[in-house]
């Protein structure tokens, strides 16, 4: 038995062994709320999704394909034709954006295809489709076929990817 | 004169008051943490910054947007915040929609990838934000 007078009480009371316990305590409750209130809101499939369909608003009209894209190619200025923002898509880091455009048998009309944004998108968009990577830009991919203006068939295909998370200030 | 055994008595009250003001700032702390965890704050700051900038991504210029955000009043008042002009804020310039909730809190920003011009105005009384999305100015 502990006789009190044999203790000095600080002792008792203030020793390591008992901030330690409540250190584990402080660590297990908050870590518990933080997991427990964490839920995030996560619409990055749904802003490459939104991105697709006003890429694919501007560049078809009742089924037939933008006659400027077609003529001016690779130098045309998807954001300023479809309103978007060059520097959020391009220059933030955060998206990425695919066009291909190629005739009814797939071959390409294009020298090379629009690419903008974050280009290491595209192939983490081909690591999401066989694997979950959960912090891996979301992916939203399109084939449109459209008509020109002899009534061909185009293919295009759209690839809009996001990673957007938003931000805690 | 303070006697021996009035010496260890003294020091046994003072660290027994010690403990209790410890446990008392532990729990309150605790408590507190858990307070401002539990109102949702953070979580509606994020999910009505990311609707209104989806919202804004998904509108063709012409368009006007009315949103109900009769919610985020709520949450203001229950955390006793009183805006000095919107809960909401569009920067058209830097793409942002930014929401802010609480007096302490920065609030949470997102941006939109919509390049038109984001005509925007919260009616405190009705608590509602109209948004309008015009041509951007070349």
């Amino acid at each position: 038995m502990i006789r009190l007078y044999n203790k000095k009480a600080g002792e008792r009371y203030l020793s390591p062994w008992m901030f330690l316990i409540w250190g584990m305590v402080v660590v297990a409750i908050v870590a518990g709320i933080l997991i427990f209130y964490s839920a995030k809101a996560d619409v990055r499939q749904q802003e490459a999704q939104l991105l697709v369909a006003r890429v694919v608003d501007c560049l078809v009209e009742q089924g037939h394909i933008n006659e400027n894209f077609l003529a001016l190619k690779e130098n045309f200025d998807v954001f300023k034709q479809c309103s978007l923002s060059g520097e959020i898509i391009d220059k933030s880091g955060k998206f990425y954006l695919y066009i291909n455009v190629s005739d009814e048998l797939e071959n390409s009309i294009f020298e090379k295809p629009i690419e903008k944004g974050d280009k290491s998108f595209k192939v983490w968009c081909g690591v999401k489709e066989e694997a979950e990577a959960e912090f891996f830009a979301e992916c939203y991919k399109k084939k449109i076929y459209a008509l020109d203006k002899d009534n061909k068939k185009i293919i295009l295909d759209i690839i809009a990817s996001s990673n957007q998370f938003g931000k805690k200030l | 004169m303070i006697k021996r055994g009035d010496k260890r008595g003294m020091g046994l009250l003072l660290s027994t008051i010690i403990f209790i003001v410890l446990n008392l700032v532990f729990f309150a702390s605790l408590f507190l943490f858990i307070g401002v965890k539990s109102t949702g704050v953070s979580l509606h700051e994020q999910v009505y910054a990311k609707q209104i900038a989806l919202l804004i991504d998904g509108a063709k210029p012409g368009t006007s947007i009315e949103v109900d955000i009769y919610k985020l009043y709520e949450i203001a008042k229950k955390n006793e915040y009183q805006p000095a002009k919107s809960l909401v804020e569009i920067n058209s310039q830097e793409k942002e929609v930014k929401v802010k909730l609480t007096e302490r809190g920065k609030g949470y920003s997102f941006k939109h990838f919509n390049d038109a011009l984001v005509v925007w105005g919260e009616n405190s009384d009705k608590k509602k934000l109209h948004i309008e999305i015009k041509e951007a100015k070349a």
